[in-house]
């Protein structure tokens, strides 16, 4: 009887308390955790692209001084909602920590990252302001070069269970003076899994 | 088989009372009531806001809850809809465990499918897709329009690839049931097929179950957003997929001449046509013969859904003379999909049919008049096809382009009449998309890129 009612309870408390899973850190383990893109798969890209690009020489300005660089568009051609700033943020802060380009906020491709370098210009008809705190013309730094991407999808099936997904992280580094791809770079990450549902 | 009555009585006690009314009443009604408010133009959303808050059958009614609300050019709602369902096709029917479907398939052998979740259709999930692009692109958000269209895109190869293997998978474990022999049986299938004979015989299907407007309105999108390779390509698949229609022809080659370096000094605009209502299930009783018993053919009443078509509404759109074409026939891509899905159906239906006849056999055996009544009665109610489906979708899809003279464009219908007059700018190719499930309710959503 008495193991009965241990069992009643025992049964009791795992049917109401349930099995739930505790919230935990993510490990860097060896395989992947989604056929979608993670965390990982943008740090590989942008570490691979970064050594690639500085180690290439062409961010090596003559008189020792640093570019220009803007943020061209990278378009996510893939099937998952991305913001693309996870994989560019990270290349931007190396390029900033190596001290041979600079990034600029005041131009980029569908519109300044922000819009207060042109605010602030607009003060200038507002004599609340005093005029000589305020920026002057001609002081906005041009770009030299642009930072544009793409990253591309396939998907093809395995075999008869599995699925295979393999994205294409592609970046170029545009000299604007002449419009010339100076650097390209390319990370292709491929993950099989269960091709019971949809990557995304 | 040896049944008690008590037994048999707790079955269908159970069967009743733990799946509730729609075992019994389908749900026929409760579509033609949410299509008669769609239709009328109404924006009153208490109908899909009840289903949604409910949470019942939440496939099919966020993808209705998508299209009313779209109609209604509330684009984030329609799409916070078409996410719900999205995410449940991948959790409740691409991830399903085993066990859930087995318990579904016992759920409509034993009472009938109306009590299990609805599950969709493949042209469904890629509509979508398709919808959720289009209602990004009203929003100018091409960014996440594309991320659809890619998906709507990948969505149809999968499709392809179903058909061809997992059907075939189907069948062999339809043979693993014990009454396969008794509902394949040839004279029941004849019976069965014989009254679908026309239905199947009366339209033609797209080659790999293709929905070409999907093909054409993501070739499109990705001419409007400048990746002109990528647009050739869907193109001249669309091109392929319904080759009488010159206007995919005449797009393909614009695609191909914007690819090259040639200035943009025309710009274009395209108007979308949605014409009419899809064709929707409706239940089909047929009398089929069962040779359950070795000395007797017992004839038993079989509920199977069918197809039935709905009006159109305009034939075609007009503008600057010239009038719209048909890009893809919604109606024979539902058809095709119900044909190949048709026969894991009929099999079902015939299960359920062999095993309430079995049921009543039984009960009359062993409980007398009573018993024979009870089986009757649980056998005549829960007798009821599942003739659930996306009802909002259009019986085709039609287009135009003309070039942008002015900033005005005039649309008119089939009889020379101005339908709606639409702003645009000359100088950027415009979007503009009309549905009209019938004559006197038209929607006019408009896109160009960089302006709300």
């Amino acid at each position: 009887m008495k193991l009965i009612m241990t069992m009643v309870i025992l049964f009791a408390t795992i049917l109401f308390t349930g099995c739930a899973t505790k919230p935990q850190y993510v490990k860097s383990a060896d395989k992947p955790i989604t056929m979608g893109l993670d965390r990982r798969d943008f740090e590989k890209a942008a570490n691979a692209a970064i050594k690639d690009l500085l180690q290439s020489g062409v961010m090596q300005k003559r008189d020792g001084g640093r570019y220009v660089v803007a943020m061209g568009r990278v378009v996510n051609d893939t099937t998952q909602r991305i913001d693309t700033a996870m994989l560019t943020k990270k290349i931007r802060i190396a390029l900033l920590k190596s001290g041979k380009a600079i990034m600029t906020t005041a131009v980029a491709a569908g519109g300044p990252e922000d819009e207060m370098t042109k605010e602030v210009r607009r003060l200038r008809a507002d004599d609340e302001f005093k005029q000589s705190t305020i920026a002057k013309k001609g002081t906005i730094y041009a770009p030299d070069m642009s930072l544009s991407g793409k990253i591309i999808q396939r998907t093809a099936k395995a075999d008869s269970k599995n699925q295979l997904v393999e994205y294409y992280i592609q970046l170029t580094m545009t000299q604007l003076d002449t419009g010339l791809a100076i650097w390209e770079g390319e990370t292709t990450i491929g993950k099989v899994g269960s091709n019971d549902t949809v990557v995304w | 088989m040896d049944l008690r009555l008590s037994n048999i009585f707790i079955l269908l006690f159970g069967a009743v009372f733990f799946t509730g009314c729609v075992a019994l009443t389908g749900h026929r009604e409760l579509l033609v009531e949410f299509d008669k408010t769609l239709n009328s133009g109404s924006c009153d959303y208490s109908f899909i806001d009840k289903k949604i808050e409910d949470k019942d059958d939440l496939i099919l009614w966020a993808s209705q809850g998508g299209s009313f609300s779209r109609n209604c050019y509330d684009y984030n709602k329609s799409n916070n809809l078409f996410d719900l369902a999205e995410g449940l096709y991948k959790s409740d029917v691409d991830l399903q465990s085993t066990a859930e479907k087995v318990g579904n398939s016992t759920n409509s052998i034993l009472v009938n499918n109306n009590i299990n979740s609805y599950q969709g259709s493949m042209y469904e999930k890629i509509m979508l897709n398709i919808y959720k692009g289009l209602n990004f692109m009203a929003l100018d958000n091409f960014e996440d329009a594309r991320v659809e269209f890619n998906r709507a895109i990948d969505r149809q190869r999968r499709a392809k690839e179903y058909f061809s293997n997992e059907i075939t998978q189907l069948k062999s474990k339809q043979r693993a049931n014990q009454n396969y022999q008794v509902a394949q049986n040839r004279y029941t299938q004849k019976a069965i097929y014989d009254s679908y004979r026309e239905l199947f015989n009366s339209y033609k299907a797209y080659p790999d179950f293709v929905n070409p407007f999907t093909t054409y309105m993501s070739g499109l999108f990705f001419l409007f957003d400048g990746d002109y390779n990528k647009a050739k390509d869907l193109l001249r698949d669309a091109m392929s997929m319904e080759p009488n229609n010159t206007q995919i022809e005449e797009d393909f080659k614009l695609a191909d001449k914007l690819s090259g370096f040639e200035k943009r000094k025309t710009h274009y605009a395209w108007v979308i046509y949605e014409n009419g209502k899809s064709m929707v299930k409706i239940e089909k009783n047929i009398n089929i013969p069962l040779f359950i018993f070795t000395n007797k053919v017992y004839y038993a009443g079989l509920s199977l859904p069918t197809l039935s078509p709905r009006s159109s509404s305009y034939n075609y759109i007009e503008v600057e003379n010239k009038k719209s074409k048909i890009v893809a026939n919604m109606d024979n891509i539902i058809e095709a999909e119900f044909e190949k899905r048709f026969p894991q159906i009929a099999f079902e239906a015939t299960l359920n049919l062999i095993m309430k006849t079995y049921t009543q056999y039984e009960l009359n055996r062993s409980g007398g008049a009573i018993g024979g009544l009870v089986g009757a009665i649980y056998q005549g109610l829960t007798n009821r096809a599942d003739v659930r489906s996306w009802t909002a979708l259009p019986k085709n899809f039609q287009v135009v382009r003309f070039e942008l003279k002015t900033n005005n464009v005039i649309i008119k219908d089939d009889k020379n009449r101005v339908l709606s007059t639409v702003m645009v700018d000359r100088n950027k190719d415009a979007l503009i998309y009309i549905k009209s499930s019938k004559r006197g309710i038209i929607r006019v959503h408009r896109t160009i890129k960089g302006k709300r």
